[in-house]
């Protein structure tokens, strides 16, 4: 039988500690290998691998986010040159600031379980979480994608004491699909080889688990070639009362779903480390959908007979995390020869870190294990008992007679000690820059056809979107089902119209030239998604992903920190908690002559609202002829990051600046507009601007429009500006006539204009000074929307 | 008592003719893409290694059962150790040992729900056969990484043809 080796660590200096560290993959720094040899000197004996592995894991950046909870030290340079500094308590603190200030009664569950958990009907729950699988999917596309949209299911499962998922979201970003393979570093997947992985990854998993993948987007730019970003996410729903767990002593610990084998060990920590050359094959998961619906299928029963008290989910670190956290307020004593394994030679400490896929553990009373075995046998579930909770306050890891492992867990969780960060922000100098002697109808085919913009059709076909049967909002809508939707409309119980909204924004392209405003820019973003297909802006709540590059350089720092207070500001201003979050940080990639290249720091703002009637939600496609069309908003001179300058090489320009003091009363009123049926169709304006928006909303419906630019509000009368600037707080509305006094009354005081009218002809008109400065014919530009995206 | 020796065999299942094999076309693509234009067809195969305590009897029924489907696929069965040189070049995918192969971990489970109570293993991999002419083993080398197989996890065979 193998056993638990002990590594000498008393004695030795701190070079030898270090080399402990990388040698055994633990990505623990001095300081903290200090701490564990003092702990161990305190104790008088030497720790074992299990123990090093459980430690390395717990304090891992990926488990412990490391940089979320430290102090920060901030130097920021103003704009005239003057730096300050400050003391930032943590990164976590900011976010967390905005949801404890707006004390929303609707937020439940926030910032401390597996998801953030919403109210929806008073007797249900919502939760949602988004997760990212960075590096795993950079090196087995299709694994990696896989085994990211298992774990954030399993994230649902987990939440309070399990919910039901209803929907699966997912973003990518990507290299450029048409990069050259010459120009490729070795031991790097082609852009095209990672995307057609990723997608069949995320569409067999969500499919065969019989989930709908609805909502999501994805992303191209030269900064994600090396480290390719894919977040997934999933919306589950639960009763009321099965949002509190809490583990009792005495309570049996049973593993229950897949069995343990050597896949992904070291996940937790390798995450947590930079992309190099050579890698070893344990750090890839396989996924197993079909044990992973038996297992939801099971605890679903399970939980309803009330037969568990607490339940999470074995993610990054395996059993040593659920585990773990399960017992970090009581106390654990664990047998691992109990525990179920693909193959036997396994040692007590890969047991223990493994990441084996679609395994949950739950602590089960005594007296209802033999009722939770019927139900895992009844579904074909493979579970083991494998030690129970206690009230000692230390986990005691035992492998048949051996001690394995002992460790105080008051002390492997404390909070304390982590170093003081340095982060240093300066703002880029930016030239005001405008585009001269364009040809606006090229620019408009250019952009329709840029990936960032075209359709995704091709990929979101692939996802089953309705099984379930209560997409009500469905990815792409319209007469030939190929105008795109701002976001998905969900109703989860049947026979009630009660109903959630979900959207995403992302945008790492301001990022490059503000954090700050990028931060604020998502917001405005996501919850435009939401308002624009009905939800309602007082009842929507965030999640934040952050995917950030190199964060012990102190200006890469820097920008995460300014991204970071953007969410605190602009969420305040927009009045939206943020309910779950989480972080990816060390997103570089190392290449052989010691350079490191960090992807573009991005931030993906998720957001859920809850609405009493999905019938009163709207698509983005025109409905009649004759109807008119209105632009709510300000457009202004807004192109640095724009897609435009993009395919125009153009690096600088000032990137959109959000009015969350016009953009939300806006929103609101929208919202009321569209819920009293005043609304035909509606769009929200992003990226590639007021055409891109009118071109997609012409696709879905083959309506045209005839748009005139002159009385838009604008603080601009360029024609450029106006045609293709991203300013935020933007919508077209198409309004019926008839309720055209109505609407007008509605949005009296704020910024917006009826600028045009739905033509029976497809064919896009715009004109500008009485000049036309677009003709176009709907199926050509719809060709190019269509076509630039190829599978 | 006599000791048998072990058999292995192969399960090869693929299209019947006239079916469109989008797979195939999608492997032709990304060799296109490669700037690789000698390839003018890809024939995918499902295969199965069936081995332990089994014979060719057996064989035929587990895949009957679990790998066949008699609408649209044919299936091939050979002893691995006598399989005849192929009329195509082609490239065998397989995973690594160690590495999770949840469909050859179903199709165990579904030997046991038919009733066979015996001892028998199975690993599941891709057979590419490769229509075109001049397809030597250094392209073919590049065909399986580049497109086919991630060595991270998988192993591949060549066989010339």
């Amino acid at each position: 039988m193998a056993e638990a080796s002990v590594i000498k660590i008393r004695h030795l200096e701190d070079q030898k500690l270090i080399e402990i560290s990388r040698k055994g993959l633990l990505s623990l720094n001095l300081d903290e290998m200090k701490k564990v040899q003092k702990y161990f000197m305190d104790a008088g004996r030497d720790p074992t691998d299990l123990e090093l592995e459980m430690i390395a894991q717990t304090w891992s950046e990926h488990c412990f986010h490391k940089t979320f909870k430290s102090k920060i030290q901030f130097t920021e340079v103003s704009d005239d040159g003057v730096a300050t500094t400050e003391q930032v308590s943590s990164l976590f603190s900011l976010i967390k600031q905005v949801t404890d200030r707006l004390r929303k009664k609707w937020c439940v569950s926030v910032f401390k379980d597996n998801a953030g958990i919403i109210d929806f009907d008073g007797d249900h729950c919502i939760c949602f979480k988004v997760e990212t699988h960075n590096h795993p999917s950079a090196l087995e596309p299709y694994g990696g994608a896989g085994t990211g949209i298992g774990g954030v299911i399993r994230d649902i499962l987990g939440a309070g004491l399990g919910a039901r998922p209803i929907l699966n979201t997912d973003v990518f970003c990507f290299g450029p699909l048409d990069i050259d393979h010459e120009n490729l570093q070795e031991g790097i997947f082609h852009p095209r080889r990672l995307f057609k992985g990723v997608v069949s990854g995320v569409r067999d998993y969500g499919n065969r688990m019989g989930i709908p993948t609805a909502s999501g987007a994805i992303l191209f730019d030269p900064g994600y070639i090396y480290n390719i970003l894919v977040y997934c996410g999933t919306v589950g729903i639960m009763p009321g009362w099965a949002v509190e767990k809490k583990v009792r002593s005495g309570d049996l610990i049973v593993v229950i779903g897949g069995r343990t084998g050597r896949d992904g060990i070291h996940g937790a920590t390798f995450s947590s480390a930079s992309l190099e050359k050579d890698i070893p094959t344990s750090v890839v998961q396989i996924g197993n959908p079909i044990i992973e619906k038996k297992v939801l299928d099971a605890l679903m029963i399970a939980r309803d007979r009330k037969l568990y008290s607490a339940i999470t989910d074995c993610g990054a670190g395996g059993l040593s995390s659920a585990v773990g956290e399960l017992a970090q307020d009581c106390g654990a004593e664990v047998h691992l020869e109990k525990v179920p394994l693909k193959y036997q030679d396994l040692k007590p400490w890969e047991i223990w870190v493994s990441e084996s896929q679609e395994r949950m553990v739950l602590a089960v009373p005594p007296e209802n294990y033999d009722r939770l075995k019927e139900i895992l046998d009844a579904e074909d579930v493979e579970y083991s008992c494998i030690g129970s909770f206690n009230s000692t306050k230390k986990i005691r890891i035992y492998h048949g007679k051996d001690t394995v492992g002992e460790l105080d867990l008051d002390w492997l969780f404390q909070k304390t000690s982590l170093p003081v960060l340095k982060a240093f922000y300066e703002p880029r100098k930016l030239a005001d820059m405008k585009p001269e002697n364009l040809d606006l109808k090229d620019c408009l085919v250019n952009l329709i056809s840029d990936p960032v913009i075209a359709s995704k059709e091709i990929v979101v076909r692939q996802y089953d979107h309705e099984v379930q049967a209560h997409t009500i909002v469905k990815p792409f809508l319209g007469v030939d089902g190929s105008g795109p939707s701002d976001a998905v409309v969900i109703a989860p119980l049947y026979g009630s119209k009660k109903g959630i909204v979900v959207g995403c924004g992302i945008n790492p392209w301001y990022g490059r030239i503000d954090p700050y405003l990028m931060a604020g820019c998502c917001i405005d973003e996501a919850l435009r998604n939401v308002v624009a297909c009905g939800g309602d802006p007082s009842r929507t709540a965030l999640l934040d992903n952050f995917c950030w590059g190199k964060c012990d350089d102190p200006v890469e720092l820097g920008k995460l920190v300014k991204c970071v207070k953007g969410c605190r500001d602009f969420a305040m201003k927009y009045r939206i908690p943020f309910i779950s979050g989480k972080d990816s940080l060390n997103n570089f990639f190392t290449k052989q002559d010691g350079t490191t290249i960090s992807i573009p720091g991005t931030l993906l703002i998720s957001t859920v609202s809850v609405i009493d009637d999905v019938e009163k939600t709207v698509s983005s496609d025109f409905k009649d002829a004759g109807n008119l069309i209105y632009v709510l908003g300000t457009t202004s001179e807004e192109m640095g990051g724009s897609r435009l300058f993009h395919l125009l090489n153009m690096e600088d320009g000032r990137c959109p600046v959000p009015v969350p003091e016009i953009s939300l009363p806006l929103m609101e009123k929208l919202h009321f507009a569209i819920k009293n049926g005043l609304v035909q169709s509606c769009h929200d304006c992003s990226e590639g601007g007021l055409a891109i928006a009118i071109s997609e909303m012409m696709f879905g419906s083959g309506y045209g429009a005839e748009m005139v630019l002159d009385d838009i509000v604008a603080n601009t009368d360029e024609t450029v500006f106006l045609l293709f600037s991203e300013s935020q707080g933007r919508f077209i509305v198409e309004v019926d006539e008839t309720n055209v006094e109505e609407f007008e009354r509605i949005f009296k005081g704020l910024p917006f204009c009826c600028a045009g009218r739905v033509i029976p002809d497809f064919r896009l008109k715009i004109s500008h000074r009485k000049q036309s400065v677009i003709d176009m014919d709907g199926e050509a530009l719809k060709q190019r929307w269509c076509g630039a995206i190829t599978w | 008592m006599k000791q048998k020796k072990q058999k292995i065999y192969l399960v090869q299942i693929g299209l019947k003719k006239g079916f469109f094999d989008a797979f195939g076309q999608d492997i032709v693509h990304s060799i296109q893409e490669l700037g690789i234009q000698k390839i003018e067809k890809v024939y995918v195969y499902d295969v199965y290694r069936v081995y332990g305590d089994v014979n060719l009897s057996l064989v035929k029924k587990i895949s009957q059962f679990l790998f066949l489907d008699p609408v649209a696929h044919e299936m091939k069965i050979f002893e691995y150790d006598r399989i005849s040189k192929s009329a195509f070049p082609y490239v065998e995918v397989w995973y690594k040992p160690g590495v999770t192969d949840p469909v050859a971990l179903t199709a165990m489970k579904g030997i046991k729900d038919l009733g066979i109570n015996c001892d028998v293993s199975i690993s599941c991999g891709k057979k590419y056969e490769f229509s075109g002419s001049g397809i030597g083993k250094k392209l073919l080398e590049t065909i399986a990484t580049k497109v086919l197989a991630n060595t991270l996890i998988q192993n591949y065979v060549i066989r010339e043809g």
